[in-house]
Formats: structure tokens, sequence, C-alpha cells
């Protein structure tokens, strides 16, 4: 984490208004892509990104380490996301990809995300949780662990389990499986 | 895949992740050499992670989510203010409540209170010995003495305070 960051989160504790407008633009794609990443969908994931921020700024006294920042941010998306993903099962709506976020790349490169798009809608919500953390976020094992609070080893367990079921999923529509 | 190759998967994944010990990495590193079934599944779970990553580098949030949620960080920001100064409102007005209960249970309240009552009386008895000498004229003079003794230390305070200034009064 860079020092900009940890002196702008200091301000924000403080209260200045410009220090939120700025954290907000050096988080805002790293809380949409987990929130995207655990939904998939963009219209909750935008509703998503904007309650994370909202909980994360109310209770950013309670953050004790700055230099814990984007793990515990991490974590309110995540609880949001999954709040929102059980409303939205309540409601008996399934994940809908007729709003899309903004798409870079090439038609390969769209047709490619549209594969990792379906796979990981076949993850359950366990695994696509991890998946997200660690391959969208490069998170380690141990941070994790803290983001979604369960022991290392589960982790791990997860993540292969998530992984394996990846490879089949993705491995048929590569033709690689 | 070969059914003695199972128990190597897990470490396979811990391996992708770079999260193996420094003897269990050398183990599967071994395995690997020999192994072409767990090197394919390698190769295929780091094309997985490579696609992954690029697909999660192609979500970008819309344009106006930044200004949308600094809109509503403001808002809640407001809430919030207006829900503070309504509690300091309600605290203010108990402890403004007790104080005055205190006052009025304590020694000093019942001093106040008895200052009060005695004040009360004595201008009910001012009040009440125009009627009760049936001479009403009294009291209007009484006022307009009063009124004169006002008007005449206003009038000689001036004049002392313009001579030690040396004005001319009028």
């Amino acid at each position: 984490m860079e020092q900009a960051d940890l002196d702008l989160i200091r301000q924000a504790r403080r209260g200045k208004p410009e220090a939120l407008a700025d954290i907000v633009r050096n988080y805002q794609q790293f809380v949409y892509r987990t929130a995207y990443g655990v939904l998939q969908n963009a219209t909750d994931a935008e509703d998503a990104t904007q309650e994370a921020f909202i909980k994360a700024f109310r209770s950013l006294k309670q953050l004790r380490e700055d230099r814990t920042f984007p793990t515990w941010l991490a974590r309110i998306a995540v609880r949001v996301s999954l709040d929102m993903l059980a409303s939205r099962q309540r409601r008996a709506q399934l994940p809908t990809d007729e709003v899309s976020p903004a798409i870079s790349g090439a038609e390969d490169a769209a047709a490619a995300r549209i594969d990792v798009d379906r796979a990981l809608a076949h993850l359950n919500e366990e695994h696509r949780m991890v998946i997200v953390l660690r391959a969208f976020h490069g998170l380690e094992y141990d941070e994790i662990a803290q983001v979604l609070d369960i022991p290392v080893g589960t982790v791990r367990s997860r993540l292969h389990h998530a992984r394996m079921q990846l490879r089949r999923l993705l491995g048929g529509e590569r033709g690689d499986g | 895949m070969m059914d003695r190759c199972r128990d190597w998967e897990s470490l396979l994944t811990a391996y992708v992740d770079g999260e193996l010990s420094a003897v269990e990495e050398q183990r599967v590193r071994a395995h690997l050499a020999v192994c072409p079934f767990c090197a394919d599944l390698l190769a295929a779970l780091l094309a997985d992670e490579r696609q992954v990553a690029a697909y999660a580098q192609s979500i970008e949030p819309p344009p106006g989510l930044e200004a949308r949620v600094v809109a509503a960080l403001a808002e809640d920001h407001q809430v919030v203010q207006s829900r503070r100064l309504i509690y300091v409102y309600l605290c203010c007005s108990i402890i403004g409540l007790c104080t005055l209960v205190g006052l009025v249970v304590s020694p000093f309240g019942s001093l106040v209170t008895l200052a009060f009552h005695f004040v009360s009386a004595v201008m009910r008895g001012l009040m009440a010995i125009p009627t009760a000498v049936h001479q009403q004229w009294l009291v209007v003079a009484a006022a307009f003495s009063l009124v004169l003794l006002g008007i005449s230390l206003f009038g000689t305070a001036r004049v002392l305070r313009s001579s030690r200034k040396s004005e001319v009064v009028l």
C-alpha cells in the first residue's frame, strides 16, 4: 500500500471530504470488481460498491491498522455483496447478463470473458469468493482467510476445489479438458 | 489423469499460488518432472489463471460510478450529522431537566423557592395597599414621583460625567 493512500486514510478519518473522494477514485475499481465477481451482475455490483463505501467510511474509525485498509475494504465489499446475493435469491432472481460492464479488448477477449462469466456463475458462493479474492486481486491465503474469517487451511481447500471445478468448466469451453 | 496422481492435485493448486513450503515445492517439482499428466494439469491450471486474470482486468466500473458514490457519501454524511444533532439536543434537554430538578430538590433550590415566595408576597402586599386605604391617587402620585426621581438621577449623572470630560452640556 502506498504512503499517499495511508495519508488519505488518515485525512478521511478526520472527516476531510476531499480525502473520501480520492479514496473512492483509487479503490472504486477494486471494490467494483470484487462485487461484480461475487454478484455477476453490473447493476447489483454498482449498488454493492456504493453500499460498501458508505459502510466503510461509517466505520473507518474502527480500522486499527491503516495498512490493512484494502483487506478490510474487501471484507466489507464481500459481505455487502453476499447480503445482496441473499436478497436477490430471496426474490428468486437468477443472475442476469443483460447489463454487462464495459468490456475492454477485442472480440476474442470478449468471448473468453463470457466463458469465464459462465464458469464463475456455475461456482457456488464460497468457491466464487476465493477465486475473486485470489485471481482477481492476488490476495495471499492468510489475507483471504482474514477477509472471509475462515482458517487458512479452508482457504487452501476451497481454492483447490474451485480451481478444479473451473478447470472442468473452462477446459470444456476451450476444448483442452 | 491417473488415479495415483489425485493426491497431487491439491498440491498443484497451491503450487500455482506459490503457497507451498520449500520441501513441498521441491517434491512437486520432482513429481512434475516424471509425470506428464500432472505437468499437463499444471499447464491447464496456469492457463485458467491467466484467463480469469484477464477477465478480472476487463471488468471496469461504469464512468458515473465515482460521482454517484461520492454524492451518496455526502448525503449519508448529512444524514449522520442530522442524527447526531438530534442526539445533542436530546442530551442537552435531559441534562437541563436534570439540573432543574436537582436545583429544586437541593438546599440551594429550596432557598431560591423561598426567595421567590418572599418577593411574590411583597409584590402582592404592595399591590394591595391602594385598595386597602381607598386612596388610588396616592399610587399615581408615588409612581409619578418615582419617574421624576429617575429622570433627576439620570440628569445629574450626565452633568457629572460631562463636567469630568470638560464638555458643554445641552
